[in-house]
């Protein structure tokens, strides 16, 4: 087969051991790669009802038909699992030189079972599997990780770690690589630390082949061509830093932990204001020509540097009610040293603050609180805290919908979660096409499944007459293919008919005929196979929702008020469930597995 | 009667100006985005070809026009009245 190894690598770090297992045909033609392999390899090797911690729970890093074909942007992995913050699918992205190495070993996806009894490095090449001993690593930061590996290995190894969080099991816990580079939501790092797998570095170099070379090396040119153009201006200018000011303006900024009260002004924390202000550099991820990554050094720290996204900016400054640019930037670093999700960590943070200020700690976790200047110094100490797991942070390091529960006292109410993942930086109560898809991902609070803030963004007239739960599904559809091919998000609107060129790209890498609607199946299929893995684990209606807070607390800026109510959210959600041609219930009925060719 | 307009910048063309802000004041009541935008390659040529369209109808795709930070409109149905402020925004909202 063109563009595929046809080969799963299967690790059991338990017996430390390791197998081929042949990847048939007919499933990359249903699920792809990236995101869509992995929640079919994880609906069939993950047993049903396994803990996320179980060493049954599989870590699986899966690649893509364009990994190695050099087109703009491709150079990019899912990791999928059971997530230990939802308890259904958990999967993130991560981009670079990695992705090239794993599919370089001969492999389309690498699956690991099992839990080691000793802190283990990985070390994966062509000649086979070293399990080796990480004692030595454990404490290290994740930069600290890569860098000590470099060393050992040698500059050509690429290595996926984890830092104190993961070892910690902070649930929110990322994995790193490639010079910083999260696998962020969902917890995989986690996962990964308990396996007690420290890292896992790479080498490979084997090649494939293309059905059409040609036709491919004339669409790399014109896809760098046109990935330079006005689709992706803000990305390769400001990166998505760019967002701060334009949602602050728009009032979609949520601050103080979505009450959207705070009097500051978060000018100075804006990516306009940082990039004049600080010393911001461009970096690109491997086989990328956008080069949306601004890494920027941090005030008197040194020559550090970190790479910040609009994400990070947000919950770190504007959600825990931070404006002082220098504890956000220092916080960034830090998740990312520490390896831990940024938008989890702000916003579990964010969420503490607020029962601090409203007195409403359990006094038996009074003295486990550290003793603190101002907000800027408490968030510093929070994050710390959590990352190692030490005094109130071995509390918070299980996430806000955990520690609420244990609470009580209406802090669930004020818990800004769905399903237990944290929510990112879009405002539901004026963004109503993008709290749908808040509530109804099956990841939980999820910006990045669907993309579905861009009709709320757009003109009424560019949505045409679709409804809400229409352009969810369009959304969440378009997104599970670019996420299985897979391309980059911000190489979106480069294409003028994404599924007619994608599908022409993906016959000349495969030597498929697969037509449009065929390719846009897929993605319809592969999101039906994650709501019915999620249906498995337990899933009821009841987790397709928003935090109460969304809506008891209008907004209101005086003249305007934005507003959700639970029965507009419901009648959203069936309309999503209608489009879905599910049951009313949010069901898969048998007949539409059925005719996606789901077998469950 | 004169119409004043705060034309609010963001992204790279707040960069290439240096101006968050700027003030146009406009004689005829009838303006549109197309006078808007033949004001600022006045004053800004810098944003020609960056922001602007090179024929000064519109802007690059790279941008949209919002009023009043309320809603997105199609620019050719933009009805400017005294005191509006009118939003030059990234067209790219992910991140």
């Amino acid at each position: 087969m063109f563009g595929y190894h046809n080969k799963i690598l299967i690790i059991d770090v338990s017996s430390k051991s390791w197998r081929w297992e042949d990847l048939q045909e007919e499933v990359v033609k249903d699920f792809i790669g990236g995101s869509g392999l992995g929640a079919y390899l994880l609906y069939n090797y993950c047993p049903p009802g396994t803990d996320p911690f179980s060493p049954a729970n599989p870590l699986i890093f899966c690649t893509s038909p364009l990994v190695g074909s050099r087109l703009t942007t491709t150079s990019k992995f899912a990791v999928v699992s059971k997530s230990p913050q939802t308890g259904f699918i958990g999967d993130s992205l991560s981009s670079s030189s990695l992705a090239l190495a794993i599919k370089g070993i001969g492999a389309d996806a690498v699956i690991i079972l099992g839990s080691s009894n000793r802190w283990l490095s990985l070390k994966i090449d062509e000649s086979g599997i070293e399990f080796n001993d990480a004692s030595h690593l454990i404490g290290n930061s994740t930069s600290m990780t890569e860098g000590n590996l470099i060393e050992i290995f040698g500059p050509d190894y690429n290595t996926a770690c984890i830092g104190p969080a993961g070892e910690n099991m902070v649930r929110f816990a990322s994995i790193s690589n490639d010079g910083g580079r999260q696998a962020g939501r969902t917890g995989n790092g986690a996962v990964m630390g308990s396996k007690k797998i420290k890292a896992i570095s790479f080498k490979g170099y084997k090649k494939l082949n293309y059905f059409n070379e040609f036709n491919l090396s004339q669409t790399r040119k014109q896809l760098a061509i046109k990935s330079l153009g006005d689709a992706t201006e803000k990305y390769r200018t400001l990166g998505t830093m760019a967002n701060l000011s334009v949602f602050d303006r728009l009032k979609v900024l949520p601050t103080g932990n979505f009450r959207n009260q705070s009097n500051k002004n978060f000018d100075s924390v804006s990516g306009e204001v940082i990039h004049k202000e600080e010393k911001v550099s461009t970096s690109h991820c491997a086989n990328c020509t956008i080069g949306c990554e601004k890494l920027v050094t941090i005030p008197n720290s040194g020559s550090a540097k970190v790479r910040l996204e609009y994400q990070s900016l947000f919950a770190l400054g504007p959600l825990v009610g931070i404006s002082d640019r220098e504890t956000i930037l220092k916080s960034s670093k830090f998740c990312d040293e520490m390896g831990m999700d940024t938008i989890s960590a702000g916003s579990t943070c964010a969420w503490f603050m607020e029962c601090i200020q409203k007195g409403l700690i359990p006094e038996r976790w009074l003295d486990l609180l550290p003793t603190y200047e101002n907000d800027e110094d408490l968030l510093k100490k929070l994050l710390n805290a959590i990352a190692k797991r030490s005094g109130i942070g071995d509390i918070l390091a299980e996430g806000s919908a955990r520690v609420s529960k244990e609470i009580g006292l209406g802090t669930e109410d004020f818990a800004m979660h769905v399903k237990g993942l944290e929510m990112p930086g879009y405002e539901p109560r004026s963004l109503h096409t993008m709290a749908l898809a808040l509530a109804v991902s099956t990841r939980g609070a999820c910006h990045n499944r669907s993309s579905a803030y861009e009709y709320d963004f757009a003109s009424s007239s560019d949505s045409g007459k679709l409804s809400r739960g229409q352009m969810v599904v369009d959304g969440e559809d378009y997104s599970a293919v670019m996420d299985s091919l897979i391309w980059c998000k911000f190489v979106r609107k480069v294409f003028d008919d994404f599924y007619v060129e994608s599908s022409e790209i993906l016959n000349d890498v495969t030597g498929w005929d697969m037509d449009p609607n065929q390719l846009a199946r897929c993605g319809e299929r592969i999101n039906n196979l994650k709501k019915q893995f999620n249906i498995r684990e337990g899933w009821v209606m009841d987790q397709d929702n928003l935090p109460k807070r969304i809506f008891s607390e209008p907004l209101s800026d005086g003249e305007n008020r934005q507003s959700l109510s639970e029965s507009d959210l419901g009648t959203m959600i069936k309309s999503y469930y209608d489009a879905r041609e599910w049951t009313s219930d949010g069901l898969i009925p048998e007949s539409k597995l059925k005719s996606l060719g789901i077998e469950c | 009667m004169a119409i004043n307009l705060t034309v609010e910048l963001y992204g790279n063309s707040r960069i290439i100006t240096g101006q968050k802000l700027v003030q146009l004041k406009f004689a005829d009541s009838k303006v549109g985005v197309v006078e808007v935008i033949q004001e600022l390659a006045l004053l800004f040529p810098a944003l020609d070809g960056k922001v602007l369209d090179t024929g000064h109808k519109g802007l690059l795709s790279s941008y949209v026009f919002n009023l009043n930070g309320v809603g997105f409109q199609d620019p050719a149905k933009l009805k400017l009245r005294n005191g509006d402020s009118l939003l030059i925004l990234p067209s790219q909202a992910g991140g």
